[in-house]
């Protein structure tokens, strides 16, 4: 029967002769591999998630403030400075998107979900293509006065 | 190295935020690309209908029961994702030892952001 490890199981039994130095990382370690410049992008893609937030919390504050309030809004985003920002903000969750469902998502899935064996995992990008565009579309048709 | 109360904390109630972190990191990019679209650059550039974004759509689309849910979720479950991500990558750039603190800062402002958030939906309704 198995039984788990002691965390000390991989320790040395004996002292080494020579002092190791603590293992230290090098300040721009990330700066050092595309992969790990990747990594850190993806991280600091948050202060996107939480910018956006923002700008869509403020829209609905000026909602509930009233019709000025939600006009003074939309031309706040007329402002050019903004135009830009959401151009780079689309472009930064696009390439976010892009990541977790067709790099990281097949990556993470065990190989059970629940009591059912896990689909192959050719099978997650084209579904998970297929759910972002519809979603992307309906919003947009929605949101933007198109459909209903 | 020594932990404070702090990152103990932190430490404990990690389980508790993977969920809902990978919940909005998986929810957050299916969203926000195609809202960011419509109202920050199809609108200011002219090519949305006249009134796809009038005071009275826009009214009626946020009251819509659908949308006070979908908001009520992917907004803070957004703020957490960002935060959760903001919180590693401040570790990853080497302010590995200030974990408790940053994490306390970043999960903070995420509890104002929730609490904004449904705020900010009750005015709609009670305005």
């Amino acid at each position: 029967m198995a039984i788990p490890a002691h965390r000390d199981a991989m320790k040395p039994r004996d002292r080494a002769r020579t002092r190791a130095a603590a293992p230290m990382m090098p300040e721009n370690w990330w700066t050092k591999n595309p992969r790990y410049r990747a990594y850190v992008a993806y991280a600091w893609a948050g202060a996107f998630f939480w910018l956006q937030a923002l700008v869509f919390i403020r829209g609905l504050w000026a909602l509930g403030t009233g019709e000025v309030a939600w006009n003074a809004f939309l031309q706040a985003l007329q402002n050019p400075l903004f135009v830009g920002f959401h151009v780079l903000s689309l472009l930064v969750l696009l390439w976010y998107g892009a990541r977790t469902y067709f790099k990281l998502f097949v990556k993470t899935q065990p190989p059970k979900i629940g009591p059912m064996p896990r689909p192959p995992l050719g099978v997650f990008p084209p579904a998970l293509a297929a759910v972002w565009l519809g979603a992307s579309a309906v919003l947009v048709l929605v949101l933007g006065g198109i459909w209903p | 190295m020594e932990h404070g109360p702090a990152k103990k904390l932190v430490t404990a109630l990690e389980p508790l935020i993977w969920g809902p972190f990978v919940t909005g990191n998986f929810l957050t990019p299916l969203v926000f690309p195609a809202v960011v679209l419509v109202l920050g650059i199809a609108y200011p550039l002219g090519w949305l209908p006249a009134d796809a974004l009038s005071y009275e759509r826009a009214y009626a689309l946020a009251t819509n029961p659908l949308a006070v849910v979908g908001l009520l979720a992917i907004l803070p479950l957004a703020l957490l994702a960002g935060s959760h991500h903001l919180r590693f990558g401040i570790i990853d750039l080497g302010s590995a030892e200030h974990d408790g603190a940053v994490a306390m800062l970043v999960y903070g402002l995420w509890q104002l952001g929730a609490i904004a958030t449904a705020i900010a939906i009750l005015r709609i309704f009670f305005d």
